[in-house]
C-alpha cells in the first residue's frame, strides 16, 4: 500500500510536470497564431482609417474581428489626430453604429473593459456624462481613465466634476491624474472649476489652487488672494506660489500681508517671498 | 541501527513537508502572479503612457546610479538613460572610489566640467565627495565623485542628498532600463497618491545584443550558470514579487530597478548604511513608517518594465553573490525581527516576513541537513523506498512543476525570448536545476546565514564585467 502511495505521488507529479510542458509549447503555438491575425487585422484595417481621415465613406470591414479591431483602432487613432481627421473618425464610428457598443462596454463587469470603453465613448463625441459618471466607479484606474480621458477629449463641463473627485471619501480620484486631467483640459478662465471654489475639502482646494496657478489664470487672482487670507498654513503657500506663477503685481498687497502674518522660516513663508521675487519684489526680503 | 533508521525516517518526513509547503505556497504564488498579470496586461496602456509623457505636471525622476569600477558597461548605461522616453529625468551617476575608468570614460563621453550641488543634509553620507561634476552637452547628467567605504547603499545615499526631483529611481550601473520603462513605473504614482515605492522586472542582460544603450535582441545565453539564473529571475520578479504585489505584502524591491517617492526615502534618512541588503531594508523600512504613522500606503511592482542587468557568469562570483545576498536577508530579518508575525504590519509582518524566515533563510539549512541525512538513508539502506520516492517528488518534481509555471507564465505573458529554442532551453533549465543547481545554492545560502548569525563583516559585490555586445 505504502509503495502504491509513493508510485501515485511520483506519477501525478511527473504527468503534471509533462502536461505543463506541453502548454508551454501550446501556448507558444496559439500566442504565435494570435499575433498573426492581430498583426494582419491591423494591416486591413489602418489603410481604410486612413481613407476614413481622408473623407471617404468606407464600409466597415464584413468579418467581425476586422470590425472589432477598426473600433478600437479607431478608438485609439481619434485621440493621436486633430480638426478634421478627428471629426472624421468620430463621424465615421458614430455613423457606424459604435455608439451601443461603447455603452455596453461602460457597464462591463471587467474594470479593463470599462476602461476601454471609455476611450471609444468619448471618441464618439457623445454626450460625456456617463464618463463622468465613472469618476465615482469602484475601480480606482477606472477613475483614473474616465479622468484622463475626459482631459484629453478637453471636456470643460467636466472640470469641476474632475476636481471635486479628489475630495471624495469613498471613492477619490487621485491627485496628480486629476491636476493633469485638467492641464490637458486647458480652461482659459478659472470660472471652469465653478462649485469646486466652494468646496471645503483642503484636497480639492489644493488642486483648484495648484491648477488655476499652473494654467495661468488672471481671473483667479480674487480667489488665490482670498485663499491667502482665509486657508490654513499648507494651503496658503499654495496659494502663494500659484499668485507668482500668475505673475501679476496687483497680487503684490496681499503678498506683503500674508508675509507679515506667515511664521518665519516656514513653508508659507518660503513660499511667498518666492512669490514676492517673481513678482519683481525680491529686494530686501 | 534502528536509531538511525529512526532519525532517517522522520528527518525525510519533515523534509518531505517542509517541500511540499514551500513547493505548494510557491505554486499558488504563481497562481496569483499569474492571474495579477493577466488583468495587468488587459488595461489600456499606451494612451496613457502618452498622455503622461505630455502632460507638463508629470513628474519629475531622479535616476540614481551607483556605480563601482563599472567601466565595461558605464557608457552604454548611461545612453541608455539619456534616451529614456520621459520628459523629466535627472541622472546621478555616483563614483564610488573606483579603481578603474569608470570616471574618466563619463567625463570623457559626456564631457563632464566641474559643478556645485545642492545637498540635502537630512541624509548621513560616510565617503568623503572630492568632487561633482555636470554634463555640458547632458545638463541632467550629473556625477558624484567620492570616496568608497565599501558599501552600496553610502553611494545612493550620496546620490540621494545631491537629487532634486519628487520620485527616485535606484538602479544599477550595470544595467539596461526599456525606453519606456519609467513611464510604466511611475504611472502607479500617478494614479494612486497612496503609491510610495514601485518596482519592475529585473532580468539578465548576458546574451543580448545592445545599440544606443537600448537591448535590441534578447536570447537565452547558453552558459548554464547564467541560463539558470534567467529561470531564477523569471520565477523571483515575474512571478514572486507579482504574487507579493497583489497582497501589498512586497518585501523586496531589486536594488536594480525601483522607484520611490523622494519624500519618504528622505523621512527614513536613506538608506541604511551598515546593511547588505539595502534594496530590501529601505522597502521593509517604508512599511514599518507608514503603519506605524496609520497611513494608507502601497508598494507595488510591475510585471512589464523591464530593466536588463548583467548576471554573474562563473559559479565563483554567483557563489559570492548568494552569500552576500543571504547574509543580507539574514540581517535584514533579524533587524525587523519585531514585526514578524504582528497583524498591524499587515500581509508583510503574517505572511511575507515569515514565508522568507522560514523557506528562503532557515530553509536552505532545512535542506543541507536533510539532505546529508537522506544520502546517509539511502547508502546504508535503512530509507524506506517509498519514502525516498515522495521525497524526490515533494523536492524535484514539484521544484520542476513551479519553474516550469513561471515559464508559462512568461510565455503567456510577455513572451520576452522570441526564438522557440530559447523556450525549450528555459524548459530545460527547469528540469535540471534541482538536479545541480539547486544544492550549491543551498550551500551557498547556509554559508550566508552562517555569516549572518556571526555578523561577519561585507561590502560592495565585486563582479568581472563583460559588458554588452554593442551591434553596429
Amino acid at each position: 500500500m505504502r509503495y502504491d502511495v509513493a508510485g501515485w505521488v511520483l506519477e501525478a507529479t511527473a504527468a503534471a510536470t509533462v502536461l505543463l510542458m506541453l502548454l508551454i509549447a501550446l501556448v507558444r503555438v496559439v500566442t504565435m497564431a494570435r499575433d498573426r491575425r492581430q498583426a494582419r487585422a491591423h494591416a486591413t484595417v489602418l489603410p481604410l482609417l486612413l481613407d476614413v481621415t481622408d473623407g471617404e465613406d468606407v464600409p466597415v470591414p464584413r468579418k467581425r474581428s476586422d470590425a472589432r479591431a477598426m473600433g478600437t483602432a479607431a478608438a485609439a487613432l481619434v485621440h493621436k489626430v486633430r480638426g478634421a481627421d478627428r471629426e472624421a473618425l468620430a463621424t465615421w464610428l458614430r455613423t457606424h453604429d459604435y455608439e451601443p457598443q461603447a455603452r455596453r462596454g461602460l457597464r462591463a463587469r471587467r474594470p479593463s473593459r470599462r476602461a476601454v470603453a471609455i476611450e471609444l465613448y468619448l471618441a464618439l463625441g457623445a454626450d460625456p456624462a456617463p464618463v463622468v459618471a465613472m469618476l465615482r466607479d469602484k475601480d480606482p484606474r477606472v477613475r483614473s481613465a474616465a479622468a484622463r480621458a475626459l482631459g484629453e477629449a478637453g471636456v470643460l463641463e467636466a472640470v469641476p466634476a474632475i476636481a471635486l473627485a479628489v475630495g471624495a471619501r469613498r471613492r477619490p480620484v487621485s491627485r496628480s491624474v486629476a491636476a493633469m486631467a485638467i492641464v490637458q483640459v486647458g480652461p482659459a478662465s478659472a470660472d471652469a472649476f465653478g462649485v469646486a471654489w466652494a468646496s471645503h475639502d483642503p484636497r480639492v482646494q489644493r488642486l483648484v489652487i495648484d491648477t488655476a496657478g499652473h494654467l495661468g489664470l488672471a481671473d483667479a487672482r480674487d480667489r488665490l488672494e482670498g485663499a491667502l487670507a482665509s486657508c490654513g498654513g499648507e494651503l496658503r503657500a499654495h496659494a502663494a506660489t500659484a499668485l507668482g506663477r500668475i505673475g501679476s503685481p496687483r497680487s503684490v498687497p496681499a503678498l506683503r500681508t500674508a508675509l507679515a502674518l506667515a511664521e518665519p522660516a516656514s513653508a508659507e513663508d518660503r513660499a511667498v517671498r518666492q512669490a514676492l521675487g517673481l513678482l519683481g519684489e525680491g529686494e530686501g526680503l | 541501527m534502528t536509531v538511525l533508521a529512526d532519525v532517517v525516517f522522520w528527518v525525510t518526513v519533515v523534509l518531505v513537508l517542509y517541500y511540499l509547503a514551500y513547493n505548494v505556497l510557491f505554486i499558488a504564488l504563481v497562481a496569483r502572479a499569474g492571474g495579477a498579470i493577466a488583468a495587468e496586461l488587459a488595461w489600456p496602456d499606451s494612451m496613457t503612457r502618452d498622455l503622461t509623457f505630455a502632460n507638463p505636471l508629470t513628474p519629475g525622476v531622479s535616476v540614481l546610479v551607483p556605480a563601482h569600477n563599472e567601466e565595461a558597461g558605464i557608457k552604454q548605461a548611461v545612453i541608455a538613460l539619456l534616451e529614456l522616453r520621459y520628459p523629466m529625468v535627472e541622472i546621478v551617476v555616483v563614483d564610488d572610489g573606483s579603481s578603474d575608468r569608470t570616471a574618466q570614460i563619463l567625463v570623457d563621453e559626456f564631457a563632464m566640467v566641474p559643478t556645485v550641488l545642492e545637498v540635502n543634509g537630512d541624509v548621513e553620507q560616510e565617503g568623503a565627495t572630492f568632487a561633482t561634476l555636470r554634463s555640458s552637452r547632458h545638463p541632467g547628467l550629473v556625477l558624484v565623485r567620492k570616496e568608497s567605504v565599501g558599501r552600496r547603499s553610502d553611494a545612493v545615499n550620496a546620490a540621494l542628498r545631491v537629487s532634486s526631483h519628487e520620485l527616485v529611481c535606484m538602479i544599477d550601473a550595470d544595467s539596461l532600463l526599456e525606453p519606456d520603462a519609467l513611464l510604466h513605473v511611475v504611472q502607479p504614482f500617478i494614479d494612486d497618491d497612496r503609491v510610495v515605492a514601485a518596482g519592475g522586472v529585473v532580468l539578465p542582460s548576458n546574451g543580448a545584443s545592445v545599440h544606443r544603450g537600448r537591448i535590441v535582441s534578447t536570447r537565452i545565453p547558453r552558459h548554464l550558470v547564467v541560463r539558470t539564473q534567467v529561470l531564477e529571475y523569471l520565477r523571483a520578479f515575474l512571478v514572486g514579487r507579482s504574487g507579493w504585489s497583489s497582497m501589498n505584502g512586497l518585501l523586496i524591491i531589486s536594488g536594480a530597478f525601483g522607484l520611490f517617492r523622494r519624500q519618504a526615502v528622505l523621512d527614513l534618512g536613506g538608506l541604511d548604511p551598515t546593511s547588505l541588503a539595502e534594496d530590501a531594508d529601505l522597502v521593509v523600512g517604508v512599511h514599518k513608517m507608514m503603519r506605524d504613522r496609520g497611513e494608507a500606503f502601497r508598494v507595488v511592482f510591475l510585471p512589464e518594465p523591464v530593466c536588463w542587468t548583467e548576471v554573474p557568469s562563473t559559479l565563483k562570483v554567483l557563489a559570492k553573490q548568494r552569500k552576500r545576498w543571504s547574509q543580507g536577508l539574514g540581517e535584514l530579518l533579524w533587524k525587523y525581527r519585531g514585526m514578524i508575525g504582528r497583524p498591524r504590519y499587515g500581509v508583510l509582518g503574517l505572511v511575507t516576513m515569515p514565508y522568507f524566515l522560514m523557506f528562503e533563510l532557515v530553509g536552505p539549512f532545512i535542506e543541507v541537513i536533510g539532505l546529508a541525512t537522506v544520502a546517509i538513508g539511502f547508502a546504508t539502506g535503512v530509507l524506506p523506498l517509498p519514502l525516498l520516492a515522495i521525497y524526490v517528488g515533494a523536492s524535484v518534481l514539484l521544484a520542476v512543476l513551479g519553474s516550469l509555471a513561471a515559464v508559462l507564465v512568461e510565455e503567456v505573458s510577455f513572451a520576452r525570448y522570441p526564438r522557440r529554442r530559447d523556450v525549450l532551453a528555459l524548459v530545460v533549465a527547469a528540469i535540471a536545476e534541482p538536479f545541480w543547481f539547486h544544492f550549491l545554492h543551498s550551500w551557498w545560502r547556509t554559508v550566508g546565514l552562517v555569516r549572518a548569525l556571526r555578523r561577519t563583516e561585507s561590502g560592495w559585490g565585486e563582479m568581472t564585467r563583460a559588458g554588452f555586445t554593442e551591434e553596429a
